[in-house]
């Protein structure tokens, strides 16, 4: 396996190590002598990329995965043992809360100005916003855990863990609303989740 | 709406309105806890201040969802006091920067969370008198 997807594993690993995370304790080059999917000397990027597209043919996201696990396994320098690091707060799945939300935030709009009250549907959107609230709030967790870098620790985790009471208190709240203002309820909601996963990003980021 | 859920605070607009200021009690309450219990010694008029906003935010969410006639009454004093708390810490936090060395809520008229602790009063008032 190593030998074929090494061209690939080479550029993947470049990119976990792009980030500026871990990038003080290690340079690029030593973790990647240490992994075994080491780039070849002297080869630029353009180089491997073509490379890792010849040699393992169609991309597969499961490869992809085990290339990930078995990379940070075998880099000792850069990080701690661990096959569970997540990204929760800064990669997709954050990007994700925030789409969600806005979502939430347009349709209870739309409700609003259709004097519309809220429905099953709605209240299914807003408890959905809620449970991705406590992924993140969990997978944020992990992610502080697994790194060493300077960031205000206690107001992270508050961050995290009072965020999914605000799509359901507000889901409580606009249940049993009999006019179109239940709506407005989860407007508000909608558009305070993305700001809230902003401010967690910038407590991450360390502003 | 009817005459009857017309005169209580917690109905209609009103139920927004309670929602905003139980995410500003939430808020507020963490964010001073956290301050208080850390760094007091860091800002100590700024972190009181933070936290008697929190209450004041607490006291005027439970007032306004409660809606009955005593807490009606709760209600125009707690918004009162926090009217006059963006207004006064607005204009301390620009007069004399230096006595707030970290930010409160009410620093620079709210300026920090789009100005809605400056907005939030005189819509709070307003609902009041329309309900009652």
């Amino acid at each position: 396996m190593h030998e074929r997807t090494r061209g690939l594993g080479a550029a993947f690993a470049k990119l976990l190590h792009a980030d500026n995370d871990h990038s003080d304790r290690h340079t690029q080059d030593q973790c990647f002598d240490e992994t075994g999917l080491a780039a070849r000397e002297g080869e630029d990027d353009d180089g491997e990329t073509e490379d890792a597209g010849a040699d393992i043919g169609p991309r597969r996201p499961g490869r992809l995965i085990a290339l990930v696990v078995v990379h940070r396994r075998q880099c000792t320098e850069c990080r701690r043992p661990r096959s569970w690091d997540t990204k929760a707060v800064t990669g997709p799945f954050a990007t994700a809360t925030i789409i969600v939300g806005l979502l939430v935030a347009v349709w209870a709009l739309v409700y609003l100005v259709m004097n519309k009250r809220v429905d099953r549907y709605l209240q299914v959107a807003t408890l959905g916003l809620a449970a991705m609230f406590v992924i993140l709030a969990v997978g944020g967790i992990v992610q502080m855990m697994g790194t060493d870098k300077n960031l205000a620790r206690a107001e992270f985790v508050g961050y995290l863990l009072l965020s999914p009471l605000i799509p359901v208190g507000g889901w409580w709240w606009a249940k049993n609303d009999e006019t179109r203002w239940g709506a407005g309820v989860l407007l508000v909601v909608g558009l305070v989740m993305p700001v809230l996963v902003v401010r967690i990003q910038q407590v991450w980021a360390g502003v | 709406m009817s005459e009857h859920v017309k005169a209580r605070t917690n109905q209609g607009f009103g139920r927004v309105l309670v929602v905003v200021y139980a995410i500003f009690a939430v808020g507020a309450t963490a964010r001073s806890v956290i301050q208080i219990t850390r760094r007091l010694d860091e800002a100590p008029v700024a972190y009181v201040l933070s936290a008697f906003a929190a209450v004041v935010y607490i006291v005027a969410t439970i007032a306004l969802a409660r809606g009955n006639r005593t807490s009606r009454k709760v209600a125009y004093v707690a918004i009162g006091i926090e009217m006059a708390g963006v207004i006064v810490i607005g204009a301390l936090s620009l007069l004399v920067p230096d006595a707030f060395p970290r930010a409160t809520v009410w620093s620079t008229f709210g300026s920090g969370y789009l100005f809605i602790p400056l907005i939030l009063p005189p819509l709070a008032l307003w609902w009041l008198q329309r309900t009652e």
